[in-house]
């Protein structure tokens, strides 16, 4: 059975470590990653974690992974076994300067995966897209409106919790049952 | 080499213990009728080992353990196989109650058995042994021994949520890694 290859690379206005951080959060991936439904870190230990994905189509798929970390450079993820055909996700990640970084995915998967109904998974530009969006969780300057749009509202959680910008106006939200208790 | 991932809601030094108490495998493993240590030195242990599966086989297995981490195993004698090698690695699950347990088998059954065969006896070998494994540990959990959970803790990196945006008579989502447009 011939492997195929599907590579994309990027530049991030982002540290390096930050990217790291994103790529090793296996419990979040349900929020940013292509056909991803859930999401769970099942185990780590040292620089190898165990996880487990299900995917959002078909429905209930599910596949555990082993994720080799080396930090801050790279993140290879490996089929260990599940409903999904075999495949491999190679991350490498190159610190270019304090607040940048490049990002190479390399995608290794058997060619009948196209055939299956989980090959979205193979689409290396969509994970890396995917990637983009969700480091915008993290840096301050991000925006998906352009120089045109018009902010109307933002939530961003912080270790003081919620902070809420509506209209350009800021708000520290409390928790209702503290607000009850005043 | 099939390769599967088993959770067992048991602390890693009883899953360790069950799996490194072979004389007792017949009491739970699937199609096993019997199980004897034939000789035991440090951490290496030969077995012989009884399994009715499509046919009675008499293997025997050397068993090679690392105390709570890792208990490999591959086929020393034994005329239905050429051979029977794999391995369980024990990782305290993240959700601090179980045992995270990757399992690994290789099996070969000589030149006449098609190989898509023996790697579906294979997954389903490690698939019936995690099941098994688990209810044996559930029946015989000491009651009050609760272990502690430990969850993992957050870094405190504040987090956008949430953005809302409007261009051109479109509105634009963000949450939290997808984008979504929303037309008026």
């Amino acid at each position: 059975m011939p492997t195929l290859n599907r590579k994309s690379g990027r530049v991030f206005d982002c540290e390096a470590a930050l990217l790291y951080e994103v790529l090793t959060d296996y419990d979040a991936y349900a929020e940013w990653a292509p056909l991803i439904g859930d999401s769970r870190l099942l185990a780590r230990e040292g620089d190898l974690a165990i996880a487990e994905l299900e995917l959002s189509r078909p429905p209930w798929r599910k596949v555990a992974v082993e994720c080799i970390q080396t930090p801050n450079r790279q993140v290879l993820v490996r089929h260990l076994g599940g409903d999904v055909p075999l495949f491999q996700m190679e991350w490498n990640i190159h610190s270019t300067g304090p607040k940048t970084c490049t990002g190479e995915l390399k995608l290794e998967f058997p060619a009948s995966f196209l055939l299956s109904s989980s090959r979205g998974l193979a689409s290396a530009s969509s994970w890396m897209e995917a990637v983009a969006n969700r480091l915008g969780a993290f840096l301050p300057q991000f925006s998906i409106l352009g120089e045109r749009g018009q902010p109307i509202l933002e939530l961003h959680e912080t270790p003081d919790g919620l902070v809420c910008w509506f209209r350009g106006e800021k708000y520290t939200l409390q928790h209702a049952e503290s607000e009850a208790s005043a | 080499m099939i390769k599967a991932v088993i959770y067992v809601s048991a602390p890693r030094p009883a899953v360790f213990s069950v799996l490194t108490n072979y004389p007792q495998y017949r009491t739970w493993l699937p199609g096993c009728e019997q199980s004897e240590v034939i000789k035991r030195e440090g951490n290496t242990t030969d077995t012989e080992i009884v399994i009715r599966s499509m046919k009675t086989m008499r293997i025997g297995l050397r068993f090679e353990a690392s105390q709570d981490q890792l208990l490999s195993f591959h086929m020393i004698s034994g005329q239905d196989m050429k051979a029977y090698d794999g391995s369980y690695r024990l990782m305290d699950a993240a959700d601090g109650d179980g045992t995270v347990v990757v399992a690994e088998l290789e099996i070969d059954a000589g030149p006449m058995a098609p190989r898509f065969l023996v790697d579906r006896f294979a997954k389903k070998a490690i698939d019936d042994t995690g099941k098994a494994l688990g209810s044996y540990l559930r029946e015989s959990a000491r009651p009050g021994v609760v272990p502690a959970a430990r969850r993992p803790v957050k870094t405190g990196r504040p987090k956008r949520l949430v953005q809302l945006g409007k261009v051109g008579n479109e509105y634009r989502l963000w949450l939290s890694g997808r984008i979504y447009n929303l037309k008026g």
